[in-house]
């Protein structure tokens, strides 16, 4: 009975495979494809992906094939590179390509900075459908070190994406940042392109000995584009990572973070903020997992619901027999603004140590009346109050980011349309 | 004689969405007018009403005015919404301030007094002009400098939640203001430095309805009439004296009369 | 200072046999063949003498059955069961369908009384009697053992209020078209692969129907015995309180030790119409396998409340002591205006035990509230998970809910696992979560070792305090139960 299984699901990698112009000698030698095909299509039945729908990749007929387009690469600089973010030090990529003439970090031959095309189903071992489907490409690999050698701590990371072709296209870059011991390091990554195109990255990011990391990640995308990322963090001892995702663009996104604490004393912050409207579907996956004693990890996720949009956040943290003292957080808050938004959540922990403190919290709903109230007895209107509630709410979040330049962006980004 | 509230037989429920017509009754058929420049208080047991009057004549979203009438300044109050309320002059300080994680307390004040200006035709006020005038205010309400840049009523004490209340009242200037037990919960230094922030907004066109349980307020703002309120409804009329024969007797002589 | 002495003292005493609810009734059975097939389902209905009706209802349950597969996703292991190998039908020889009190075998009645159950009314009413305390009430008993129900106490004075407490297998003879109307419209056949064994092969359970207007005037109560090896029991209990009717029910189970795992896949369903209020209890102590997680009951339940009514209230409680592992999800509809559901939970898991518990509260009509409270406590080697699904419908405005879930884990080589799902299409509809895990803080046992407490009793206070918000919900009787019951499941969990 599972081959009949097997077979059918296969059926439906085969096409999309196909469609991609996979060679039958290309599925034979490539264990993602192999991967793949041994694996179901992920549809609402699977566990992981209850709450999300992969149908459109079906659907749509993506081509690895894009055009070079440089009005609309230096129209995109211009509105992302605001006087704040000009002088830090970028990496700018194009559908999937490294743009060498636009990025004032280049290939350094003391393997800071590479940059490499070469075919790498090695990288990470996160062993599911979108990381396979991102290695069964050629496609773009950077690897950034920060090390104390260097004095390269903050980096601006511009993906664009750009529908010219007749066909949407699919990029699959993977990128590796590694930290090395007692570095602070920052990183912004801006998401930003036009029309339907499909993003589906994968990064793998450690950090040494008391590293530390900064990690903003904005998607502004065209309301048409599709995003799809996986992260892996690995931290070791006296690690703190912290990592803000704010989330505007694209029809269907989805974030799998995976955050390892392998060393004892570390720690990880890791919040998200989703605006969505009109039919965006945006999905925040994470795992954390407490290897060690003596971790701390807080997640804060809040969504920001109008229209017919539709928000998830699916957040499990599991802690290990041996991490004991471990301080492990989860919250998740959803407004929701009209009567055709929907949100599903999932905050779960998984605990096999006793001397933990655990804890998770979810609160969903519209904006508190009794605020409301309060606001409008002291002559503020409604759509003004609302307003207020609603930038409050994102305003506890971001006020958590030390970087002021940073603050100012989200605040932009926010309020931009 | 000029009134500025006049409240006739009004019938009001709290929304309980558990009860079979979804409505519970709190008010049954209040009357009460508050003549220009007068200082009226309302005494009364627990669950009599009092702080859903208050609610009421603010425009509470949980509370529907099932029959009679309010009339503020001439105006239908119960057709305002709570903010046309506030425009018009209406002013409630809350029995527990709520709170606004994420909005700063200056935003919010410097917010709320220019919607109030523009709907009043003032003009509104820049940024320097109302931080001078938030600052003096707040001093001369002994608040520490910081409580404005702090988020609204957040992480407050009890007294810092009702100082506030009195510092937006004096932002406002609201030609009628509802005190609702803002003497509650406050020391005796407290209690005065409030009394004085509402006395400095007395005027012959400011009129007030204290709702408190304890005479020690009336030491420091002089009432013109104390009503008790009981069961939802005005039970008796008394002048000032009536407070310090309530905090000797109790109302037990009062409600004996009070039918339902 | 003499009461920690005397927990102490009660503490040994139960220590010594630990589930001392493990012995064995001796006695003749009329037993069906090992194996399921359409057969063995027609012997069933032919032994209680079932209209045709009720004998196509569990085929074409059986044969849905056939096409679907074990759930996969509960936090449960377990080797595969071969339902081949089971009895599907035990009963004792002279039992042949329920008679009167004086007809039972005295054997059986000795059983229930060595369990502590009474079913002679005269024995009940005299030790209400005797009992000074007021909110004591007389329960009404229906005595389950094995596949069939042996006796239903009390039920002349529940007729005169009209209210009817008999043996599902009775109900089908005497109120067939109640059965027709509601059985399986709560809890459908093919609902879930056990929902739909336990409808092809149901041998009894208790039938409940309170009138309009009706207050029941007694607890009525369920108590299941499994007793026949190699035998799997399915009961079925249907609950039905009609316009402004009020019920409380209890539920308790135990069987013997043995070694090989048995099968228990009940399935309740309660239907509440307007203004009504159904309270559910459980206390659940099935064998739960010995220290080395040898034997114990495989517990697979399936429970679910209707509140079609508006202003209707059900209300789940649960304090799951037993099995070696527990399945069940007591769940409420929501489907009237402003009816209420709501779930209390203790789960106590020891030794190899695996309990996968939890609620679903689906909220489809306007002004719903639901309240879901779980506490979850591991120790030994057991995994505990809180599993539970609210949704807000689009129609379901206004509406509320309001879950907490506490988990304590003792020692480490246990686990504690909360898994809600949360859904909500609807804007004004509010729902507020919070879970958070723990240890017993060394500050609380040293302040009871202190005082003389011995460290398992100190540890049994503690959870009893952790518990205290659900237990209260139980009826008195139960409570005292379910509090000893807590300690006894804990015996050896402090190393």
């Amino acid at each position: 009975m599972s081959n009949v299984k097997e077979h059918q699901y296969g059926n439906e990698w085969i096409e999309i495979l196909e469609n991609l112009s996979f060679s039958e000698q290309e599925r034979k030698t490539s264990n993602a494809i192999r991967f793949l095909l041994a694996n179901s299509f992920p549809t609402r039945k699977t566990e992981e992906w209850k709450y999300s729908d992969l149908k459109w990749l079906k659907k749509i007929k993506f081509t690895q094939n894009s055009v070079f387009d440089e009005i609309f690469i230096q129209k995109a600089l211009d509105t992302i590179l605001t006087d704040d973010l000009k002088n830090v030090p970028r990496i700018v990529c194009y559908n999937g390509r490294y743009l060498k003439q636009f990025s004032t970090i280049q290939e350094n031959p003391n393997f800071f900075m590479l940059v490499d095309y070469s075919k790498n189903e090695s990288f990470i071992n996160l062993k599911n459908a979108l990381v396979a489907l991102n290695k069964i490409f050629d496609n773009l690999t950077i690897t950034v070190k920060f090390s104390s050698k260097n004095d390269m701590k903050s980096i601006l990371c511009i993906n664009l994406g750009n529908a010219n072709t007749s066909r949407p296209c699919v990029f699959s870059p993977k990128y590796h940042f590694h930290i090395l011991d007692n570095v602070q390091a920052t990183i912004l990554e801006i998401n930003y392109g036009e029309g339907v195109y499909f993003s589906n990255s994968v990064y793998d990011i450690k950090l040494d000995h008391k590293a530390q990391l900064n990690y903003t990640y904005i998607n502004k995308a065209s309301k048409k584009s599709y995003y799809c990322t996986n992260t892996l963090i690995e931290l070791s001892d006296h690690t703190k990572y912290k990592q803000f995702q704010l989330i505007k663009g694209s029809l269907f996104s989805r974030y799998e973070t995976n955050i390892h604490l392998k060393g004892e004393w570390s720690q990880a912050e890791f919040d998200a903020v989703q605006i969505l409207s009109d039919h965006q579907h945006a999905d925040i996956t994470s795992q954390v997992i407490h290897d060690v004693p003596h971790c701390q990890s807080h997640q804060n996720v809040k969504n920001i619901l109008s229209d017919f949009s539709h928000g998830v956040f699916q957040g499990k943290v599991y802690v290990n027999r041996l991490a004991q003292k471990t301080n492990a957080q989860q919250q998740n808050q959803a407004l929701l603004l009209s009567d055709h938004a929907e949100i599903n959540t999932k905050p779960e922990l998984e605990i096999y140590a006793d001397d933990v403190k655990c804890s998770h919290g979810a609160a969903i709903g519209a904006l508190d009346q009794e605020q409301l109230f309060f606001l409008m007895s002291r002559g503020i209107p409604y759509e003004l109050a609302q307003k207020m509630l609603i930038n409050a709410f994102i305003n506890e979040s971001i006020e958590k980011i030390d970087d002021s330049i940073i603050q100012n962006l989200l605040h932009q980004s926010i309020m931009a349309k | 004689m000029n009134m500025i509230l006049e409240i006739k037989e009004l019938h009001a429920s709290v929304i309980d969405d558990t009860l079979k017509n979804g409505l519970k009754p709190i008010l049954k058929g209040v009357n009460l007018s508050i003549p220009v420049g007068e200082t009226h208080v309302i005494m009364g047991p627990n669950g009599s009403g009092k702080s859903s009057l208050s609610y009421v004549l603010s425009g509470h979203p949980s509370y529907k005015v099932t029959s009679g009438s309010v009339t503020f300044k001439n105006q239908n109050l119960l057709k305002m919404s709570p903010d046309e309320r506030a425009a018009a002059g209406l002013f409630l300080a809350f029995q527990s301030p709520v709170e606004l994680p994420g909005v700063n307390n200056a935003n919010f004040l410097r917010t709320a007094v220019n919607s109030v200006r523009k709907a009043r035709g003032e003009s509104e006020l820049d940024a320097v002009s109302f931080l001078k005038l938030a600052r003096q205010l707040a001093k001369n309400l002994s608040f520490p400098a910081d409580m404005l840049k702090r988020n609204v009523n957040v992480g407050f004490s009890g007294g810092e939640k009702k100082r506030n209340e009195v510092l937006q009242m004096s932002l406002l200037q609201p030609s009628f203001a509802i005190l609702d037990e803002t003497d509650s919960g406050l020391d005796i230094d407290a209690l005065r430095i409030v009394a004085e922030g509402v006395n400095s907004l007395q005027s012959p066109s400011f009129s007030s309805l204290i709702i408190t349980h304890h005479q020690r307020l009336l030491d420091y703002i002089k009432p013109d009439y104390i009503h008790i309120l009981a069961k939802g409804r005005i039970i008796f009329i008394g002048g000032p004296e009536l407070s310090l024969q309530l905090e000797k007797e109790g109302y037990a002589r009062f409600l004996g009369e009070v039918n339902e | 200072m003499n009461k920690p002495v005397q927990n102490q003292a009660l503490l040994k005493q139960l220590k010594i046999d630990a589930y001392k609810w493990g012995f064995e009734t001796d006695i003749e059975m009329d037993i069906l063949p090992k194996g399921l097939n359409e057969d063995i389902i027609r012997s069933i209905s032919a032994r209680k003498s079932e209209p045709n009706w009720m004998l196509e209802w569990r085929l074409k349950s059986y044969r849905l059955w056939l096409t679907m597969e074990p759930p996969q996703w509960g936090k449960v292991a377990h080797p595969e069961i071969d339902y081949q190998d089971l009895h599907y039908y035990a009963a004792p020889k002279k039992i042949k369908g329920p008679k009167s009190l004086d007809e039972v075998d005295p054997e059986l009645l000795k059983t229930y009384a060595k369990l502590g159950i009474s079913l002679r009314e005269q024995e009940i009413l005299a030790g209400v009697e005797k009992t000074e305390n007021k909110d004591v009430v007389p329960v009404a008993i229906d005595a389950v053992f094995d596949s069939v129900s042996i006796a239903t106490t009390f039920k002349v004075t529940l007729a005169k209020a009209g209210v009817v407490f008999c043996s599902i297998s009775e109900a089908i003879q005497n109120y067939p078209e109640m059965i027709q109307k509601y059985l399986g419209s709560v809890v459908p056949q093919g609902d879930n692969y056990y929902a739909a064994l336990n409808s092809a092969v149901f041998t009894d359970g208790s039938f409940v129907y309170i009138p309009k207007g009706v207050k029941c005037p007694m607890e009525l109560s369920t108590y299941f015995r499994i007793n026949a090896k190699n035998t799997g029991q399915f009961e079925r209990t249907l609950i039905i309180a009609d316009d402004r009717a009020t019920v409380s029910y209890l539920e308790g189970c135990t069987a013997p030790q043995r070694d090989e795992n048995q099968l228990h896949a009940a399935v309740v369903e309660l239907v509440a119409m307007e203004d009504t209020f159904i309270k559910y209890s459980t206390v659940q102590n099935w064998y739960p396998g010995d220290k080395d997680g040898n034997g114990g009951i495989y517990n697979f339940v399936t429970k679910r409340g209707a509140c079609r009514g508006a202003r209707s209230r059900i209300s789940w409680t649960q304090v799951e002591t037993g099995s070696a592992i527990t399945w069940k999800y007591p769940s409420c509809i929501l489907q009237g205006e402003s009816s209420i559901g709501e779930f209390y939970s203790v789960a106590v898991t020891n030794g190899h035990q695996q309990a996968d518990t939890g609620t679903k509260m689906i909220h489809i009509g306007a002004n719903t509230r639901s309240t879901i409270l779980a506490k979850t406590i591991s120790a030994g080697n057991s995994d505990s998970t809180y599993r539970g699904l609210v949704r807000m419908l689009p129609n379901a405005r206004n509406s509320r809910n309001f879950t907490e879930c506490d988990s304590l884990l003792i020692g480490n080589h246990c686990g504690a696992h909360t898994v809600p799902y949360i859904e909500s299409k609807n804007s004004t509809a509010k729902i507020e979560h919070e879970a958070t895990t723990s240890k017993i803080s060394e500050e609380q046992l040293f302040y009871c070792q202190q005082r003389g407490l011995t460290k398992e009793a100190a540890i049994g206070l503690i959870v009893n305090g952790f518990c205290k918000d659900v237990l209260k919900e139980l009826p008195m009787e139960f409570a005292v139960e379910a509090q000893q019951l807590l300690q006894i499941s804990l015996e050896g969990s402090v190393g």
